[in-house]
């Protein structure tokens, strides 16, 4: 929703970045208040993920240009796991298996992480319990995934529904899901989308990365965003995103 | 102890003062120890002592019994023995003519005659720790064999004979501990398992940094027993483990397991060899090396399968994981096959922390050391997870 005066909670300004020394960004710009839904598309090797990759703090993704402000700090000064610890949580497009991690240790040991950087007593063993069962709840998630090793042998869906558990767990000001709805079922989707609805509120803001128009029923955007080559080249509201499911992006080459 | 095992002692050791006037103190110059360099052993003046000094043992809940030997001798009044069915006895001093005759069966029979440490352990061999079930003995029992070190510049040579009789179970932890000074021990296990017998078997070496540590196990299994060995280096700033597995019946199942995590500047050797001389046998061995700083791991796994081993089943798998540009590893499985109708495979993998895991655990919020030290704990669980005891799998989750 867009709130009348709301805080600027992220804000990137001519982002340029590379790696292995190819450009791949070339000049972004966002802007994302509190309580805002943005959707980013845009054909495939546009920079979406890289994107989302230097708002995490991927190392090997360089920032050769640009800036980048989160709740009022320069982010990029910031390690990977303070940028998480403060607030900003990327579900990847293809999230990791890690063998010999249970999901249920990686979940408390991310969940003390973040409560205590925030001031926030740790959860014990058993506090933690009752903390996690509400939160697979979110996504309807059956427990007996969090005896499993992290991801390892979860179908694709199930990876992506780990995720926005991760998400519920860490409790973020800005999320960014990178392409949550691809390998999800109809009805997985609605879940999901569900999920990413109830924990969205006016103080924290969410970035949506899809292919689909079909999500953003579902969760639905304040703004559609259209990256090209490295750029955001085209902003519009949530109709947008039809006119692209219908057109391509062909026709955006000829206009911009 | 009784005439007839004194003589049998004293000729051990006198086959072996004269055998290692033909052999030398192994070099670097021969393959089987081109990485692994003993001139410090062989440079220090050793002194075999007795010392007043205790040293803690490592608490091991689950033991119905326990041997302390401390520095090779045997600490009676630390240990809990059994002389029932099952013999868990840390002198053959007295023993019962029953035990007598597994020592004449068994003692020396498996040991290799060139092999210059054992035979330095053989010549110093006045007395031994004997494991033994008789064949109506029905329990499942653990044992626990204490081994501590002290005493500057000390040596010890510590024997122990390990015999199952058939169709009998025994888990047997030998835990090798030690003080900070410059020691050496070289002990020698020599086990034979038989017919249709179980013997789960760990090694837990945690000596002190300054330790050199030569281990030699020789085992025999009869036909359908089962033997699995767990050994985890984590001590001595050099150790070594020779591993000698021969099944002498067939269909036997063999599992070898091996976990080293080390740093700074320690070597931790293994060199074993899994002889496939009779039909059906089945081994799987891994061998996982966690190698932080400047350390290095050594790891030769020879598997050989003789013309009569048809419908072998063998695996080996070395991996390994370096957590610093300056850790090395040597590894190199050796495969002698013969017999042309068996199922081999074997494989080496070296690796670093992977990059994108690291990042993830960041990700969630994860700090760097805290990433790395639950990304090396997956890598060694695995084999944590197939270790039987609770207690050392808890002691291996802070390692
Ligand atoms: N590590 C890398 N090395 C080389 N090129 C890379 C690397 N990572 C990304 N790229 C390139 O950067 C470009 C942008 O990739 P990115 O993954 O950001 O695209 P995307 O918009 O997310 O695409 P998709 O819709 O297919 O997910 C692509 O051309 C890709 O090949
Ligand atoms: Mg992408």
């Amino acid at each position: 929703m867009i709130i009348p005066e709301a805080e600027t909670l992220l804000s990137v300004q001519n982002l340029t970045a590379e790696v292995d020394g190819t450009p791949i960004l070339q000049g972004v710009n966002l802007e994302v208040k509190r309580g805002e839904i943005h959707a980013i598309m845009g054909p495939n090797g546009s920079g979406k993920s890289t994107f989302s990759k230097v708002l995490a703090g991927h190392p090997d993704y360089k920032v050769t240009g640009g800036s980048i402000t989160f709740k009022g700090q320069n982010l990029l000064e910031w390690e990977p796991e303070i940028r998480a610890r403060e607030g900003l949580f990327l579900a990847f497009q293809y999230p990791l298996e890690i063998p010999g991690v249970t999901n249920s240790e990686f979940l408390r040991i991310s969940c003390n992480a973040v409560r205590k950087h925030r001031g926030l007593p740790e959860l014990d063993l058993l506090d933690f319990n009752d903390f996690i069962t509400e939160k697979l709840q979110v996504v309807a998630m059956n427990p007996a995934f969090l005896q499993r090793s992290v991801n390892e042998g979860f179908s694709g869906g199930e990876k992506k529904r780990n995720e926005i558990v991760q998400m519920a767990v860490m409790e973020p000001e800005l999320a960014i899901l990178d392409e949550t709805d691809s390998g999800l079922d109809i009805d997985a989707l609605k879940i999901v989308a569900a999920g990413v609805n109830q924990l969205s509120n006016e103080r924290n803001a969410t970035i949506v990365i899809t292919h689909y128009q079909r999500l953003l029923n579902y969760i639905v955007p304040d703004f559609v965003h259209v990256m090209e080559e490295g750029r955001i080249v085209l902003t519009g509201g949530k109709e947008l995103a039809l006119e692209l499911e219908a057109r391509g992006y062909d026709w955006l080459t000829e206009e911009v | 102890m009784t005439a007839e095992v004194e003589r049998l002692l004293h000729a051990i050791r006198t086959e072996a003062t004269e055998r290692l006037t033909q052999l030398h103190f192994p070099t670097v110059r021969e393959e089987d120890w081109r990485y692994t360099d003993l001139t410090p052993i062989k440079e220090i003046p050793w002194q075999q002592l007795e010392t007043a000094e205790v040293v803690e043992a490592l608490p091991l809940p689950e033991a119905d019994y326990q041997l302390v030997l401390q520095n090779g001798v045997w600490q009676r009044e630390r240990s809990v023995i059994c002389q029932d069915g099952l013999c868990v006895l840390g002198s053959v001093a007295g023993v019962i003519p029953q035990c007598s005759s597994v020592l004449f069966a068994h003692l020396g029979q498996y040991t290799d005659d060139r092999d210059y440490l054992t035979q330095l352990n053989s010549q110093a061999c006045h007395d031994l720790a004997l494991i033994y079930t008789s064949s109506k003995w029905e329990e499942h029992k653990t044992i626990g064999l204490h081994y501590l070190h002290t005493g500057h510049h000390c040596v010890s040579h510590p024997r122990c004979l390990i015999v199952l009789s058939p169709h009998t179970k025994l888990t047997v932890v030998e835990i090798y501990t030690g003080s900070a000074v410059e020691y050496w021990a070289n002990p020698v296990t020599e086990i034979y398992v038989g017919e249709q017998a179980q013997l789960q078997h760990i090694v837990w070496q945690q000596q002190g940094r300054s330790a050199f540590h030569t281990k030699t196990t020789r085992v025999r299994q009869a036909k359908h027993s089962f033997y699995q060995i767990q050994t985890i280096d984590l001590g001595a700033r050099l150790s070594r483990h020779n591993l000698h597995i021969q099944p002498q019946g067939e269909a036997t199942t063999t599992i070898v397991q091996g976990l080293v995590s080390i740093a700074g500047e320690q070597l931790a050797d293994t060199h074993s060899t899994i002889l496939h001389s009779h039909p059906q046998g089945r081994s799987n061995q891994l061998h996982k090396c966690i190698l932080r700083e400047r350390s290095h791991g050594v790891f030769n796994g020879r598997i050989c399968v003789t013309k009569a081993g048809q419908l072998t089943d063998a695996s080996q798998l070395s991996r390994n994981l370096l957590l610093s540009p300056h850790a090395r590893i040597d590894t190199k499985p050796q495969l002698e096959i013969v017999a042309d109708n068996v199922k081999c495979s074997h494989g080496a993998t070296v690796s670093q922390l992977d990059r994108e895991e690291l990042f993830y655990l960041q990700s969630r919020g994860i700090d760097q050391t805290t990433a790395t030290t639950i990304l090396t704990a997956a890598f060694a669980a695995e084999i944590i997870n197939s270790i039987p005891l609770a207690s050392l799998r808890e002691l291996l989750r802070h390692v």
